[in-house]
C-alpha cells in the first residue's frame, strides 16, 4: 500500500531536513495536541464541577421528591422538573414526528422537483433560527391572550408544542437522510417489479429506514431537552406537577427552566441543587446521545452486511 | 431483469433485521401491475386471453394512476407544513415587530437609546454587545477548534481517534443552561480574582480596552463560554471536511517531499478552506444566538462595552429577560420583536451562507445544531 508506506516515512527522523523545517514540523503537530486538551477540557471540568458543587444534593430521594421549603427548592429534590420535561418532550414529539417524518418522506420522493428544492432550503434555515425567535413565535402562536393564537396562557402544551416547532426540520433532515441511505437498488429494483412508489415507500424505504428516523426523533429530543429560551415566553416553570396543560395553572416544572432559576437565586443551597440539577440533566443528554449512537451504529453495521 | 425473482427476494432478506419488506414487494408480483410510467407492455404468459388482459390492464393502470397522483399530492402537504411553519416564524416576526419598524425605521439599528418610558427605542447598544461577545467566543474559538480538527483528522494515534472523536461529538450536546451554571459557579469567580486583574495590571495599564474593575460578570465572561460551547460544533465539521481531502492530494504533497506540518499547511487546509469558512460561519450563527448561558453571565446592563471587562446585554439575552414585561406596552414590545427580527435576519443570511459553502464539500450531509438554548 503506498498510502501506508508514505505515512510511515513521515514518522522516521527525517535527516535531511533543515532545523527550521523540523521545528516547524513538530511545532504544528504539538499545537494541535494542546488546542484538542483546551477544547476537551473546560467540557469534561463542566461535569466535574457539576458533581463536585452539587454532590451534597445528590441522592435518590433528589430525583423522586417534589421541590419544597422556603425559598422554593431549599429542600426536596426536582421530579417537577424531571416529570415536566418528559411530558414536554412528549408534546413536542407528538407534534414534530407525523410533521418531520412526513416532510421528510415528501422531500425524498420528489427530491429533484423545485418545491422540494425550496422545502429542503427553508427546513435548513429553520434549523438555524435562534432559540429566542421561537420563543417569541410560540408566545404568539400559543401564549398570548390577545389577536390571533390559541389563546392557551403560560401553559405545558404551548410550550411543548413550541419545541415541536423546533424539532421538526431536525427530525424532516434526519428522515431524509436515512431514507437516502436505503440503497437505490432497491428502491429501482421494486419499481422495476411493478411495484408503486407508495408500495415502496411502505414496503420497502420505510422498513429500512426505520433506524434512522428513530435517531432523528430521538437526536431531536436531545436537541429540544436542555433549551431554555423558548420556556420563557411560552411555559416559564412550576413548582408542582399541574392537572390541566393549558390555561393559566398550566405550567408546568422543566430542569432547564429550574437550574436556570436556582443558579439565578442569590443561595449557596440552591446553587448546589442547581449544580446537581444540571449534573442530572447533563447524564440524561449524554446517555440519550450514547443511545442514538449505539443506534446508528448499530443499523450502519447491518447495511455494511446487505 | 436477468436476475430470478428468488434471488431479488434473497437480497431484500439479507437487509439486517426487516424481515418484512423482504416478503412484501414480492407479494404484490401479479403481472398486470406493472406501473403505467415505467414498463408500458410486457406481455407475460398463461394469463386466459389477450383482450380480457387489456381491458383489465387499462382500468388496473387507471387505479394505479389516480391513486398514484393522490398519494403524491398528499405528500406534498408535508413540503407545505415545512413552508407554513418557516411562513409563521417569519410573519410573526415581521407582523409584531412592525410597529417599531413603522414609527422609527432604518435610524432604530444606529440609534443608542432605549428608553421605555420615554418611547424612543434603538438597537445600537444590543448589537454591539452581541458583535462584542460573539467576536470574543470566535476570537477563542477558531483558533483552538480547527487546530483540534486537525489533531483528530491528521495527528491523533489512531486507537485514540474514535474515542475521543465521539467524545467531542458528544460534549457539543451539552445545554447551554449547563454552561450558563457553569460560568457563574466556575468562570465568573475565576475572572474576577485572577484574570481580569492579572489582564488589567499587565495590558490594562497600557491600554484602556482592557483595564475594568474586575466583576467577574460582563462581555470577557460571556464571550470565553459561548465559545467553549462553540468550539464542539466548528471542530467536527472542520474535521468531517478535512477527512474528506482525497488520499492523492496528501500522497502528492509527500512525495514532492514535505513534512507532515507542509502538507497540513500548504494542501489540506487550503483544500478545505470552503468548508472550514462555512463551519466557522454555522459557528457564529451558534454564537450569535445564545442565549441563556450569555443571559447569565454578561452582566445585563445595557451600556456600549468599551473595555473587554465591560458588562453589557445581547439581543437574545434582552428578549428572555425582559419579554414578558415589554408585552404590556405595544410599541415596547414591537422594539423588542424588531431586535429578535434583526437577530433572525443576519441567523438566516449565515446560515445560507455556511449550507452554500457545506454543502458543496460534503454532498448533503450538513451538520446542523439549534443556536441558542
Amino acid at each position: 500500500m503506498p498510502g501506508r508506506w508514505a505515512v510511515a516515512e513521515t514518522r522516521l527522523p527525517e535527516k535531511g531536513l533543515s532545523l527550521y523545517r523540523q521545528i516547524r514540523n513538530v511545532v504544528l503537530g504539538g499545537l494541535t495536541g494542546i488546542a484538542f486538551f483546551v477544547a476537551v477540557t473546560p467540557l469534561l471540568a463542566i461535569i466535574y464541577i457539576a458533581y463536585d458543587r452539587g454532590k451534597e444534593a445528590l441522592s435518590l430521594s433528589f430525583v423522586t421528591s417534589m421541590p419544597s421549603g422556603f425559598p422554593v427548592g431549599i429542600e426536596g429534590g426536582i421530579l417537577n422538573g424531571i416529570a415536566g420535561s418528559l411530558i414536554l418532550i412528549v408534546l413536542a414529539s407528538l407534534l414534530s414526528v407525523p410533521v418531520g417524518v412526513w416532510a421528510g418522506l415528501y422531500l425524498w420522493d420528489q427530491s429533484h422537483t423545485r418545491l422540494a428544492g425550496i422545502t429542503r432550503l427553508l427546513s435548513d434555515l429553520l434549523l438555524g433560527v435562534p432559540s429566542v425567535i421561537w420563543g417569541v413565535v410560540g408566545f404568539y402562536v400559543f401564549s398570548t391572550n390577545t389577536g390571533w393564537g390559541f389563546h392557551w396562557g403560560f401553559s405545558g402544551l404551548a410550550a411543548g408544542l413550541t419545541l415541536g416547532f423546533i424539532m421538526i426540520p431536525i427530525v424532516t433532515r434526519v428522515t431524509e437522510q436515512a431514507l437516502r441511505d436505503v440503497p437505490r437498488s432497491y428502491i429501482e429494483g421494486a419499481l422495476a417489479l411493478g411495484a408503486t412508489r407508495f408500495q415502496v415507500m411502505r414496503d420497502l424505504a420505510i422498513p429500512a429506514a426505520i433506524t434512522g428516523i428513530g435517531t432523528g426523533i430521538l437526536l431531536g429530543v436531545l436537541n429540544v431537552l436542555g433549551q431554555t429560551a423558548p420556556l420563557v415566553f411560552t411555559n416559564y416553570y412550576n413548582t408542582g406537577i399541574p392537572h390541566s396543560l393549558v390555561g393559566s395553572n398550566g405550567s408546568v416544572g422543566d430542569l432547564a427552566m429550574q437550574i436556570f432559576i436556582y443558579i439565578h437565586e442569590p443561595s449557596k443551597a440552591l446553587h448546589v441543587k442547581a449544580m446537581a440539577a444540571a449534573l442530572v440533566l447533563t447524564v440524561i443528554v449524554l446517555l440519550l446521545d450514547m443511545g442514538i449512537r449505539l443506534l446508528s451504529w448499530g443499523s450502519r453495521k447491518y447495511a455494511r452486511k446487505a | 431483469m436477468a436476475v430470478p425473482e428468488h434471488d431479488q427476494g434473497d437480497t431484500l432478506l439479507s437487509h439486517g433485521d426487516h424481515r418484512p419488506p423482504a416478503v412484501a414487494p414480492l407479494s404484490f408480483l401479479v403481472p398486470d401491475m406493472s406501473d403505467a410510467a415505467e414498463s408500458p407492455a410486457s406481455s407475460p404468459s398463461g394469463l386466459p386471453s389477450e383482450s380480457a388482459l387489456k381491458s383489465l390492464r387499462r382500468t388496473t393502470h387507471t387505479q394505479i394512476l389516480r391513486s398514484e397522483r393522490i398519494f403524491q399530492l398528499a405528500l406534498r402537504l408535508g413540503g407545505v407544513f415545512i413552508l407554513l411553519l418557516f411562513a409563521t416564524v417569519l410573519g410573526v416576526s415581521v407582523v409584531e415587530a412592525w410597529p417599531s419598524i413603522e414609527k422609527f425605521g432604518w435610524s432604530f439599528l444606529w440609534n443608542p437609546t432605549w428608553n421605555p418610558h420615554r418611547h424612543i427605542f434603538g438597537a445600537w447598544t444590543y448589537l454591539v454587545g452581541t458583535f462584542w461577545v460573539t467576536g470574543i467566543a470566535l476570537l477563542f474559538a477558531i483558533p483552538i477548534a480547527i487546530l483540534s480538527a486537525l489533531f483528530l483528522s491528521d495527528y491523533a494515534p489512531k486507537w485514540l481517534v474514535g474515542g475521543v472523536s465521539t467524545l467531542m461529538e458528544m460534549l457539543a450536546g451539552i445545554p447551554s443552561i449547563v454552561f450558563g451554571a457553569f460560568g457563574i459557579i466556575f468562570v465568573v469567580p475565576l475572572m474576577r480574582d485572577h484574570v481580569e486583574p492579572a489582564l488589567a495590571n499587565t495590558l490594562g495599564r497600557h491600554f484602556d480596552f482592557f483595564s475594568g474593575d474586575a466583576m467577574g460578570y460582563g462581555i470577557l465572561s460571556a464571550g470565553l463560554v459561548v465559545g467553549i460551547m462553540v468550539i464542539p460544533l466548528v471542530a467536527t465539521v472542520t474535521r468531517d471536511s478535512l477527512i474528506m481531502v482525497p488520499r492523492e492530494t496528501v500522497e502528492a504533497a509527500y512525495a514532492l517531499g514535505s513534512t507532515k506540518a507542509e502538507m497540513v499547511y500548504f494542501v489540506k487546509l487550503p483544500a478545505v478552506m470552503p468548508g472550514i469558512i462555512g463551519s466557522v460561519i454555522l459557528g457564529f450563527g451558534r454564537a450569535l444566538g445564545e442565549t441563556m448561558a450569555v443571559l447569565l453571565l454578561i452582566g445585563n446592563q445595557a451600556s456600549v462595552p468599551t473595555s473587554i471587562q465591560d458588562v453589557g446585554y445581547t439581543i437574545s439575552s434582552l428578549l428572555a429577560n425582559t419579554f414578558t414585561y415589554a408585552v404590556i406596552d405595544p410599541l415596547f414590545s414591537a422594539a423588542e420583536i424588531e431586535l429578535g427580527l434583526i437577530l433572525l435576519v443576519i441567523s438566516l443570511v449565515v446560515n445560507t451562507l455556511g449550507r452554500e459553502l457545506l454543502l458543496k464539500l460534503m454532498g448533503g450531509r450538513l451538520a446542523g445544531s439549534v443556536g441558542g438554548g
